[in-house]
């Protein structure tokens, strides 16, 4: 059978192997590749033109390889030009690659265009595949994680889908979900929340963290990620581009032989670490020798987080398919992903569907793109994150649970009791599915009207339908009396976009360079969706959400919600380019916002950047030091309008709140002024300057790129209190004062060694941001609420006069008195505490340090970052390390028996629960091997490469990880910093396989 | 041929990409709310516009608004912690020492509830000036003039200072006007005085709702505490619209007390003449977070659930609020009909009235805390770091078993009521010449309790406990007898510029003038 199996893919062989062979009179070519100091170059790859055929030299530099005389050769090799060469009569060509350390002319994605990496003016970081973060990565914001200096990514939570934060270049904004504006192929997406709500029951908010908006896209069909992040760079997309702009550029079909690739992968993660708790015995000796508690003692010995987490296996298969002639590219592919959390039931399963086809005609006078992307996501999400009362969501209680009650009685049944939940009954008693499905697509046309004048459109259309499926069942004891509740909640974004651009480009007298661009962009949203919730269930036996009507329609609540609203927008660019040393890009839009009130529906966006490209003059060429050196300077105004809608008129809508009994006994709905309407509402805006130098030495075997930015965001947008009496109490406007960041971002890359078969390169970014907040004409915003029992509305951050954003504030924690109560720091000598401003949740700083060796076919790298100087509140921490706690029938840490802390001490938010956050993490190893090309010679690559993510974490931090940002926002007002039991991180190892046929 | 092919390829490609949209004028859509215009068209939206105005005032009756500023600053409640719970920032505590802030947390959301019940009577009032002026209208119009006056009461009640808008005004980027107390106190009265008239009388307007008797009480409150908002006292006034109210024949006490909270209060109400003012309540419909039973879980311990498995949110009750010793122990607990009463004692185990001593569950299983000890409510209750088991407890609206939901109730809240009016007429007359020991034994001796033989400052204001515990009042009497500033159980003596609480300080903020309005004294 077996031999049958061969025999077959033998005729395969042969049959792809005539198919190739066919068309030429083919004969031998040797030859061999040197260096420029005629060193042999080994593993240089050498592709015949238009083909996938070719072969790599060996140890010494040679190569053979069959071809025809019209054949053209290609050879490349990292860090050197490439070079091609006919190969006419010759039957031997030698060659010597020159080095280009410095991948000086890649082509980088700037917005509505393209620009030669030289070229540039602005601050912009690339990274292409090779750059990618690999391993477990099931999101476009992981794959850059890390990787550029000044963009901050903190996960959200560990959940398979969830949201990361992310920060170019520092806290810009208060308000929560400032996210950067991410462009997909020339879309602009709407970075809403995709997910629909939660259901809220019992003191426990199973909305979590949203779900990633990026998470639609398949991560292996992307081809680069380009950050825009000084305002010379942004100020082109204008009124959202204050948070930097994030454009991700799909793979394309290249012209030549149909591709077929494979890649795939399996991983298995698991919880790196546990929560240390005490055992059951600590927990009983502990409450009956100190506290002569004896109650609720069972006798079993459960450790609710084993209970609870589980080894995770995740599997990922992606095929592609790719080619083209000169006039049509494609490439199709489909991605399938199932993840398993490390939280028992958690999952995500991603199908997702691309293609992208180009067309040339008119003598490639025009050119047509078409995108195409369809994605399905499904969630089963658990019961946690969120905001918890004291009761707790899943992980809280699988802290803190009795750890000598039993996860089932002896009747079979999950042990609880009268105010104790079971970690295990939440988790099996609550399903919570949610169904996500998304196509965004495009059409470009571009058309060469005459030489150098290129007009193109660009329509695009985003549609996001959600719909989560929510079931509590009625056998969970806290929801027993309201006989259970289910939940379907829906959530629709669609967006579509026109855009007009026409763009010239021309040299004169061989030394100006001009390029201009001028556009018109047109962006309509739509959100709308509903919710229903329904209890009092009488059976299990039916889901509750296939059978809404088995509920008490009575206690049935539907809401609904929709709103429409439009982004029109005009601009321009010029580039000037002199002689290609001084290099000059002015840029302008205007954007108009239905959002805004009639007086300031518009808002001019200006930017304007030079820079000089030092190393093209011969006095500094002669100086032999540098072999790129370029100094750039760039000033610009972004804006930002991510708001919501409806803040600038009046208008009516119902509310719960507002219901009323009018004729003694009906309950009718109440018409309310929802919102205060503040007609004066107009744009934020950030004013950047930018200062950076682009450095090469030794023949650019070291390069780099220092920074130094100062960002100041002013007229914030934000909900305050209104001038009251008010329809209601707050109002969106723009309030005085101003965010200020200036930091410093340094990346360097240097080619250690890059000799014959062995290779290291050592990448290093670094970034330092100081943020503080000015002219605040109010006294203080606080925000960061604190959950659990006992921190109703304490908020523990505050917004205020020359302190970075979100400093924490509170009282100071000394210790315990002689009574076992909390002391705190007296500051002005008067009766009562005193709060102060505990510190920041920014770090300091940033890092990180990638290491690649390349040795023959098989390569290495790791890759390691770190954050250092942030500060976090550990909510969780506060909710469960005190002497009162355990008291209270719930496990708690070893080092809070030792404390000799009262049972009936209070708590106070303090900086008792604030801990370092600095952490050095080895975030990914990845060992490949990479076959060597025409060993099979059906497989153009070949690779096989383990990866381990998250393999160590040096950190002083008590919770499972402080990669962590919990939402604690209070009215809109966002937090930092802030853990409060956070689905944690995972450690993973993953094996994987990339072909190409 | 092929050029002009081209050309007009290209016609085609610049026609598609400019029709598209031609420049738009950027209207926003809103497509679940309206400009009101529609709405306010139809007649029939007319009590689903004006209803909200009422709602605002359902919102006063918790924990965490006016009704939590009038009673646990006071002699007679108070929110003690109990190891981690109930701290809350130390709101708790700071409440009953007197010792917030301007950002103190009810303090600071008080202030917005009550500007979110001033601004919908104006901007609803501005709606109906579209309308043509039918009697319904006309009602309706007199309803929310009255509705306007009473939130700016509370304005000067609790914080000495009123923010006043036109109802005319929509720009709301422009400050108010900020009065003081005597200013919005002559307005006020004036205002009443005049839309008195228009009003409709009981009976013939829907039961919950404004009339002509709820008119006469407000002017009665408003005078009786006249010497507190201008320096000026209007005794004689306050006995004249109490007289107006008892004298008519509508109201009559009740005869049993607990009657009056009873779940099904609505339809003694009908019946019996108890009530003046009511916030309507019903427990099938979610009407938001403000129609909790808001002495039922708060107050009691966490296991007494009352024979419901899971009565208030959740698991059962919160443990919360309790009566300092000192006021319950000048209580006559043998003989006062309102001490405590057994009529759901068969059901819940539990009593109405006072809690103390050994709890039951509803078989009648004494109750343990948590620690398995006997659940025994105690009089001694420490302000910080009570034991669970500490401090009185009050059920004094009869909770529902087992409730429709937990965080509903269908009691209605009765706001003022004639046991009221009585004690006000006793003490206005006693004010002026010593008289008012008629109407004080009217109650007394309704209650149980012997009529007094002469009457006393003290008796007044004791009886006034008795009665009207926990019903939103005591703050405001104590402050009118000077007694609020005293030390009792837990609290020292404190100064009298506590009897105003500070502004907000976030609203400070907003208005962002300091000509305009200052911090009140002491702050």
């Amino acid at each position: 059978m077996k031999k049958n199996v061969f025999g077959k893919i033998a005729i395969l062989l042969l049959f792809c192997c005539i198919q190739l062979t066919l068309f030429a009179q083919e004969r031998e070519v040797t030859g061999s590749v040197t260096d420029p100091d005629g060193e042999p170059l080994p593993g240089v790859n050498i592709v015949i033109k238009g083909t996938t055929r070719g072969a790599i030299t060996d140890f010494d530099g040679n190569y053979t390889l069959m071809a025809g005389d019209n054949d053209v050769l290609i050879y490349s090799f990292i860090g050197y030009a490439s070079q091609e060469v006919t190969i006419g009569s010759q039957s031997e060509i030698n060659i010597v690659l020159a080095a280009d350390l410095m991948e000086l002319d890649e082509i980088v994605v700037t917005g509505y265009g393209v620009s030669k990496k030289s070229d540039l003016t602005g601050s912009l970081a690339s990274l292409k595949e090779d750059d990618f973060n690999q391993g477990m990565v099931t999101s476009p914001e992981g794959l850059m994680q890390g990787r550029i200096a000044g963009v901050q990514i903190t996960s959200n939570s560990g959940e398979p889908g969830s949201g990361v934060n992310v920060q170019i270049r520092g806290a810009n904004s208060i308000r929560s979900n400032t996210m950067p504006l991410y462009v997909v192929d020339g879309v602009p997406l709407d970075i809403q929340n995709s997910s629909p709500d939660g259901a809220t029951s019992a003191g426990i908010n199973t909305a979590g963290s949203p779900t990633n908006p990026l998470g639609f896209l398949n991560t292996n069909d992307i081809e680069s990620i380009d950050v825009l992040k000084d305002a010379s760079a942004a100020a082109i997309y204008g009124a959202r581009g204050a948070n930097g702009v994030v454009i991700i550029t799909t793979k394309k079909g290249k012209e030549g032989q149909a591709q077929v690739s494979y890649s795939g992968y399996g991983t298995v993660s698991y919880l790196p670490k546990k929560i240390d708790v005490l055992s059951a015995e600590e927990y009983v000796r502990f409450r009956e020798d100190s506290l002569g508690r004896t109650e609720d003692h069972y006798g079993a010995d459960t450790d609710w987080q084993d209970e609870i987490f589980r080894t995770a296996f995740t599997h990922s298969h992606n095929v592609a398919l790719s080619g083209g002639t000169s006039k049509t590219q494609y490439r199709a592919s489909f991605g399938y992903l199932d993840q398993e959390g490390i939280i028992d039931k958690s999952e995500m399963q991603k199908y997702t569907g691309r293609l992208n086809i180009t067309q040339k005609a008119i003598n490639d006078k025009l050119t047509i793109d078409a995108n195409l992307t369809a994605s399905q996501q499904n969630f089963k999400r658990p019961p946690v994150g969120g905001r918890t009362g004291f009761e707790g969501d899943l992980l809280l209680n699988a802290i803190m649970a009795n750890p000598t009650m039993q996860v089932y009685t002896d009747s079979g049944y999950y042990q609880t009791t009268v105010t104790k939940r079971n970690p295990r009954a939440m988790l099996d008693l609550i399903d919570d599915e949610t169904k996500e499905n998304r196509i965004l697509g495009n059409l470009t046309g571009s058309l060469e009207i005459i030489d150098g004048l290129i007009f193109k459109v660009n329509v695009g259309m985003d549609n996001n339908v959600a719909v989560r499926r929510i079931n509590q069942s009625q056998q969970l004891n806290y929801l027993s009396s309201q006989g259970g509740s289910g939940d379907i909640n829906n959530k629709e974004l669609s967006s579509w976009v026109i855009e007009n651009t026409l763009m010239y480009s021309r040299s004169f007298s061989e030394i100006h360079n001009i390029s201009l661009l001028a556009g018109f962009s047109y962006q309509n949203f739509l959100i709308r969706g509903y919710n229903v919730h329904t209890q009092g269930y009488t059976t299990d036996e039916i889901q509750y959400t296939y059978n809404l009507e088995g509920s008490d329609v009575t206690l049935t609540s539907p809401s609904a919600f929709g709103e429409r609203n439009e982004l029109q927008s005009f601009f321009g660019r010029l580039n000037y380019n002199l002689m290609e040393k001084y290099l000059l890009t002015a840029t302008f839009r205007r954007d108009g916002s239905s959002k805004f009130g009639t007086e300031n529906k518009y808002g001019n966006f200006p930017s304007v950047a030079f820079a000089w490209r030092a190393s093209q003059e011969d006095f500094i060429q002669n100086l032999n030091v540098f072999s790129n050196l370029k100094v750039r300077i760039g000033w610009g105004i972004t804006g930002n309008q991510e708001i919501g809608s409806k803040h600038s008129l009046f208008s009516i809508g119902t509310s719960t709140g507002a219901r009323s009994i009018m004729d003694g006994s009906t309950v009718i709905p109440g018409y309310v002024l929802l919102k205060t309407p503040n007609q004066a509402i107009q744009w934020e805006s950030s004013e950047q300057t930018n200062i950076g130098i682009d450095l090469g030495f030794f023949s650019g075997r070291l390069s780099g790129t220092v920074d130094l930015f100062s960002k100041k965001t002013t007229n914030m947008l934000l909900e305050t209190s209104a001038k009251q009496p008010s329809p209601t109490a707050r109002q969106v406007g723009n309030i005085n004062g101003s965010i200020v960041n200036k930091g410093i971002e340094i990346g360097l890359t240097g080619y250690v060694y890059d000799r014959s078969d062995f290779d290291w390169t050592i990448t290093v970014n670094f970034s330092k941001i100081k943020n503080t907040v000015k002219d605040l004409d109010v006294t203080q915003i606080a925000t960061g609420e604190a959950s659990g029992q006992g921190m109703t509305g304490v908020t523990t951050q505050i917004i205020t006069n020359d302190e970075p954003i979100n400093s924490f504030y509170g009282r100071r924690f000394l210790g315990y008195d002689e009574d076992g109560r909390s002391i705190y720091q007296d500051t002005d000598g008067e009766e009562g505490d005193d709060l102060v401003v505990l510190g920041s949740p920014l770090p300091d700083y940033t890092f990180s340090i990638n290491n690649t060796f390349v040795y023959k076919q098989f390569d290495l790298s790791f890759f390691i970052e770190g954050v250092q100087g942030n500060l976090i509140f550990n909510n969780t921490a506060n909710s469960i390390g005190t002497v009162g706690n355990i008291a209270a029938g719930n496990n708690t840490f070893h080092d809070v028996i030792t404390s000799g802390e009262n049972p009936l001490n209070e708590v106070r938010f303090s900086d008792r629960f604030l801990e370092d956050g600095s952490y050095i993490r080895l975030s990914n190893v990845t060992l490949g091997y990479n076959l060597p090309a025409n060993n099979i010679f059906w497989i153009s690559n070949f690779r096989v490469y383990i990866t381990g993510n998250n393999l160590f974490l040096i950190t002083d931090y008590s919770g499972y990880d402080p990669d962590v940002n919990t939402d604690a926002n209070k009215d809109g007002i966002s937090s930092l910093g802030i853990d409060n039991t956070n689905y944690p991180k995972a450690r993973s190892f993953t094996l994987g396989l990339n072909v190409t046929f | 041929m092929k050029r002009i092919k081209n050309t007009i390829q290209i016609l085609i490609l610049l026609f598609l990409g400019f029709s598209f949209p031609a420049c738009t004028d950027l209207e926003e859509e809103i497509l679940d709310e309206t400009s009101g215009l529609e709405l306010i068209n139809q007649e029939e939206n007319l009590p689903s516009l004006v209803g909200p105005v009422y709602a605002a005032l359902r919102d006063f009756w918790w924990r965490q608004s006016v009704w939590g500023l009038q009673e646990a600053t006071t002699d007679e409640c108070m929110f003690p912690t109990r190891g981690n719970d109930w701290y809350d920032g130390g709101v708790w505590v700071e409440a009953h020492l007197h010792t917030w802030s301007p950002d103190h947390r009810d303090v600071r959301d008080t202030w917005d509830r009550i500007s979110t019940g001033l601004a919908r009577a104006n901007y609803v009032l501005l709606l109906l000036d579209d309308f043509e002026e039918t009697e319904e209208i006309r009602l309706y119009k007199a309803e929310l003039r009255f509705f306007r006056v009473f939130y700016m009461y509370y304005f000067i009640d609790l914080y000495g200072q009123c923010p006043y808008r036109e109802y005319t005004e929509t720009d709301f980027t422009k400050n108010p006007q900020i009065w003081d107390r005597p200013t919005t106190f002559n307005y006020i009265i004036e205002q009443t005085e005049s839309i008195l008239p228009e009003l409709g009388d009981k009976y013939s307007v829907p039961y919950g709702r404004v009339n002509k008797d709820v008119a006469r009480m407000f002017l009665a409150k408003l005078f009786l505490n006249q010497e507190v908002y201008t320096d000026t006292p209007g005794w004689t006034e306050c006995v004249q619209y109490c007289n107006e109210l008892i004298n008519s024949g509508r109201y009559a006490l009740a005869d049993d007390y607990f009657d009056i909270f009873s779940v099904e209060n609505q339809q003694f109400f009908t019946d019996n003449d108890e009530a003046i003012f009511v916030s309507v309540m019903d427990d099938e419909q979610d009407m938001g977070v403000d129609n909790n039973v808001q002495w039922v879980h708060p107050t009691l311990h966490y296991f007494q659930t009352l024979g419901s498995t899971a009565s208030g949110t959740n698991y059962g009750p919160w443990n919360g609020c309790v009566v300092p010793e000192s006021f319950f122990n000048k209580m006559d607990t043998a003989n006062d009909l309102r001490f405590q009463d057994d009529r759901i004692k068969a059901t819940t185990g539990a009593n109405l009235g006072f809690l103390i001593g050994q709890q039951y569950d509803e078989n009648g299983v004494p109750l343990t805390t948590r620690q398995s000890e006997p659940l025994i409510y105690t009089p001694e209750c420490p302000l910080s770091g009570a034991n669970e088991a500490q401090g009185v407890r009050v059920l004094k609206y009869e909770p529902k078993i087992p409730p429709i939901n937990q965080a509903r109730t269908d009691n209605d809240y009765v706001i003022w009521r004639i046991a009221d009016t009585y004690l006000m007429r006793a003490e206005a007359q006693f004010r002026i010449n010593g008289q008012g020991l008629d109407d004080l034994n009217a109650v007394r001796t309704l209650r149980g309790l012997d009529p007094l033989g002469s009457i006393t400052e003290q008796a007044i204001i004791d009886e006034r406990g008795f009665e009207l515990y926990w019903e939103g009042h005591r703050r405001q009497d104590l402050i009118r007898f000077g007694m609020f500033t005293d030390a009792w159980t837990e609290k020292p003596v404190t100064e009298a510029t506590k009897e105003i609480f500070p502004i907000p300080q976030r609203a400070l903020d907003a208005y962002n003038d300091e000509n305009l309005i200052q911090q009140n004294p002491g702050y």
